[in-house]
């Protein structure tokens, strides 16, 4: 893939996280030197994967320990949230902001592409399955919020024109 | 006297983020809420609703095919809808709009940008 292609799609997720950890969850995130990992184990509890096909093509991962969901979906609804089902859930809706804040960005540099509704997995080291089946090019992008703790923002993709 | 209005979309915490919005805004609301279009048609009483706010991406029938229904029923034809999305593209904003979408919100949104759009539609 072209690396400014690349980069862009990188940038434009991390300013997308940015905008919505600060518009609707009322936290600064920092995001962190993205880096490469082979693998396919889910980094944390809580897991959404949103599909991308069209000019590109491939995941998009937003992966978040359980005790940090649960304080950002709390934050986010004002209210203290203990539904495991409800944490899930706004993980998942996060998950689709992010990755539909970045796919808008991505028309202005003409990559346009589809996304699929989030699918959600709970448990730390699920197997996830991509495209490449070696996952090589897995890259992750670790966001930092304000009390330390690590938000995974990982993407697979593949120029598909 | 408190307005009437559908909340439309499959996430429970997505519906309940838009009616802590509305909240927060200062309007005052009576709630209905649906997790997609067929619920949504089942529940929708034309008397009664005064504005529909649905999501796009919806399991079973997404927001674009009940926003059809709707504009398609000539009871039902004149309640204002706002479209709530992720996604922001100029053809998504017109694709909307041509089928009969009054306005259209993208995610993320803060309490006193949807409280604009409600206003603007309410008042049309």
């Amino acid at each position: 893939m072209n690396e400014k292609l690349y980069q862009n799609i990188v940038q434009s997720l991390i300013h997308a996280a940015e905008d919505v950890f600060k518009t609707m969850i009322f936290m600064e995130i920092k995001a962190q030197e993205p880096f490469e990992r082979k693998g396919l184990e889910s980094l944390s509890d809580i897991t959404g994967v949103i599909s991308l096909t069209g000019d590109i093509m491939g995941s998009v991962i937003l992966s978040m320990e359980g005790f940090s969901s649960q304080k950002v979906v709390s934050s986010m609804l004002g209210d203290q949230i203990e539904n495991p089902h409800e944490v899930v859930d706004g993980i998942g809706e996060i998950c689709n902001m992010v990755v539909g804040m970045a796919k808008t960005e991505m028309s202005n540099y003409s990559c346009d592409f589809e996304i699929s509704v989030p699918v959600m997995i709970t448990g730390k080291g699920a197997r996830i399955q991509h495209i490449s089946e070696d996952n090589q090019g897995l890259t992750t992008i670790p966001l930092v919020l304000e009390d330390g703790a690590i938000v995974h923002l990982e993407l697979y993709i593949k120029d598909s024109r | 006297m408190a307005l009437k209005v559908m909340i439309v979309d499959d996430s429970l915490v997505m519906r309940k983020l838009v009616l802590k919005s509305l909240r927060a805004a200062g309007i005052d609301i009576d709630p209905i809420e649906a997790s997609d279009g067929i619920e949504a048609l089942k529940k929708l009483d034309p008397k009664t609703v005064q504005l529909i706010i649905s999501d796009w991406n919806m399991p079973r029938m997404d927001g674009l095919s009940f926003v059809k229904k709707v504009r398609g029923d000539k009871k039902k034809k004149h309640i204002p809808i706002i479209m709530l999305t992720t996604e922001g593209s100029m053809a998504k904003f017109e694709e909307a709009l041509d089928n009969g979408v009054d306005d259209y919100v993208t995610k993320p949104f803060t309490p006193d940008k949807l409280k604009k759009k409600v206003d603007k539609v309410i008042n049309k």
